[in-house]
């Protein structure tokens, strides 16, 4: 409530003094008269104001802060251990999650979460506990999925040239796949609690033995698995012998490999 | 302030202009007694003004077996206020007591219908000397072809631009040839002002009314209506 001096009453309307010396219009109360010292309630205009400033903010602050939250991007990283990388609208990584241990404990020491992807793809293939994995298996698989065509294109080109070039300067005699994946296959992969790119290697297994039983094989290294497709394509075939492992596999080095509609070295 | 208050009194309650220098000499005393008050329904500005407005009623209403005058304008400041408040209150719809002390009920209760008809007094007689100001205020207003209604568009929404507007009003009246020089014109001297205030011509003209009923203000006596003035009431006029 405001104070002021009436100074005129005309059709309804008072002109007051205010006590910090402005002029108002405001409606007059019954009783008013000439000289009087009223209360009255003024319109703020800045309240209202500001508080359209504020909706507005929030109706452009909500999607942007939705397309942050929300994955647009997964990348996979298999050696065995196991990374799936989600990646906003923005290029950033919104989380890491680990397919099994060894992933655990290499995501366990690493801070990768509203990094760029591609500084954090590079952050963890240059792990020195994913590197010993590296050097093991000789193997290392990229995949992606993407809602967004482009930034498909974008981050595969990324991985094939950048990331596949930085394993293979560091670990020479590696072989290092990177595809796309569709969204069914991802959704597979999740619903049997793998990622895209160990399930792209596993169906491609079922194409040469369809015996198989997918998750059993969610254990295996990619190397393993690829190791595994090259003996059934020969009549030979590896389930049953095998268990668990992959991470601490000693299967050892495995030649270069040739994969049907991969993009490789 | 070496003149006996007595005295300051008498010539006072003839003289607007003495009851203004009177009030600005007691400023301090005022706001004293306004921050002793507990209650904050009323913005600290608001409750100012009206204090100072009881004040200039105080000392026209003063005699003196009423005892002291500081004692009476003090009371005279407190009823205004508790009024005041009550009538916020009322508006919020919930009751304010402001003297907390442990009276005895009844005592109260007669007090306070004392209290209320010396009030009810004192603010009819505020509002007729108030009422007064206003007329003259017009009357010269429209020497400059100004009316009340003009003024509320014209004047700034805004604490700076309102602040401007006021220290141009002041130096217009502190300088006398550009006050004799709007007296006969009745047009603001603008040329010396927008080199004095390093401003448009466009801004000098979207106020000129207001700056014009600043000026009529601030040199007329109006020592009621100066209390609604933050600047008057800084006692810095």
């Amino acid at each position: 409530m405001k104070t002021g001096a009436v100074l005129e009453i005309n059709k309804g309307k008072a002109v007051l003094l205010k006590t910090d010396g402005s002029f108002v219009t405001v409606k007059a109360k019954k009783g008013w008269e000439r000289g009087e010292i009223v209360m009255f309630q003024e319109k703020s205009y800045t309240r209202i104001i500001s508080a359209a400033a504020c909706l507005l903010a929030l109706l452009l602050f909500l999607p942007a802060a939705y397309l942050y939250v929300t994955p647009e991007t997964y990348i996979s990283v298999d050696v065995n251990p196991s990374v799936e990388l989600s990646v906003n609208h923005f290029g950033r990584i919104i989380s890491a999650k680990a397919y099994n241990k060894g992933a655990e404990k290499i995501l366990d020491e690493m801070k990768l979460k509203n990094k760029n992807y591609e500084a954090a793809v590079k952050e963890l293939v240059s792990n020195k506990k994913l590197e010993q994995y590296i050097e093991k298996n000789a193997y290392v698989l990229f995949t992606v999925f993407s809602n967004n065509e482009i930034k498909e294109q974008q981050v595969l080109q990324y991985l094939t040239s950048t990331a596949a070039e930085e394993v293979r300067v560091h670990h020479e005699g590696t072989q290092v796949d990177c595809h796309e994946v569709d969204k069914e296959t991802l959704e597979q992969a999740h619903h049997n609690g793998t990622t895209a790119g160990k399930y792209s290697a596993i169906e491609e297994l079922q194409k040469e033995n369809p015996d198989i039983n997918v998750k059993e094989y969610t254990h295996h290294s990619v190397g393993e698995i690829k190791d595994e497709i090259e003996r059934c394509h020969n009549g030979e075939h590896l389930q049953g012998q095998k268990g668990e492992g992959g991470e601490s596999s000693s299967t050892g080095h495995h030649g270069k490999q040739s994969h049907k509609g991969h993009h490789e070295e | 302030m070496n003149e006996p208050l007595e005295s300051r009194l008498i010539k006072a309650k003839q003289s607007d202009v003495e009851a203004e220098r009177l009030l600005m000499d007691y400023l301090p005393f005022i706001k004293k007694k306004i921050s002793s008050m507990h209650g904050s329904l009323i913005e600290y500005e608001d409750r100012l003004t009206v204090a100072m407005l009881a004040f200039l009623q105080g000392i026209r209403s003063y005699e003196e077996e009423k005892g002291s005058f500081i004692g009476y304008v003090s009371v005279l400041i407190q009823n205004r206020l508790i009024d005041e408040e009550r009538k916020e209150g009322r508006y919020r719809e919930k009751v304010v007591y402001l003297d907390t002390a442990n009276e005895n009920e009844e005592t109260k209760t007669r007090s306070r219908e004392d209290e209320s008809a010396v009030d009810h007094y004192n603010i009819s007689q505020q509002k007729a000397v108030l009422s007064s100001e206003i007329e003259i205020f017009s009357e010269e207003l429209e020497e400059y072809h100004i009316a009340f209604s003009d003024l509320p568009s014209v004047c700034p929404k805004r604490k700076g631009p309102r602040e401007l507007c006021m220290k141009i009003a002041y130096e217009v009246v502190k300088d006398t040839e550009l006050y004799i020089t709007l007296k006969k014109n009745k047009r603001l001297p603008q040329g010396d002002l927008i080199r004095a205030f390093d401003i448009s011509v466009k801004i000098l003209e979207k106020y000129r009314k207001y700056i014009i009923a600043l000026v009529v203000l601030l040199k007329g006596d109006y020592p009621n209506i100066h209390t609604f003035i933050p600047k008057c009431r800084e006692g810095s006029l």
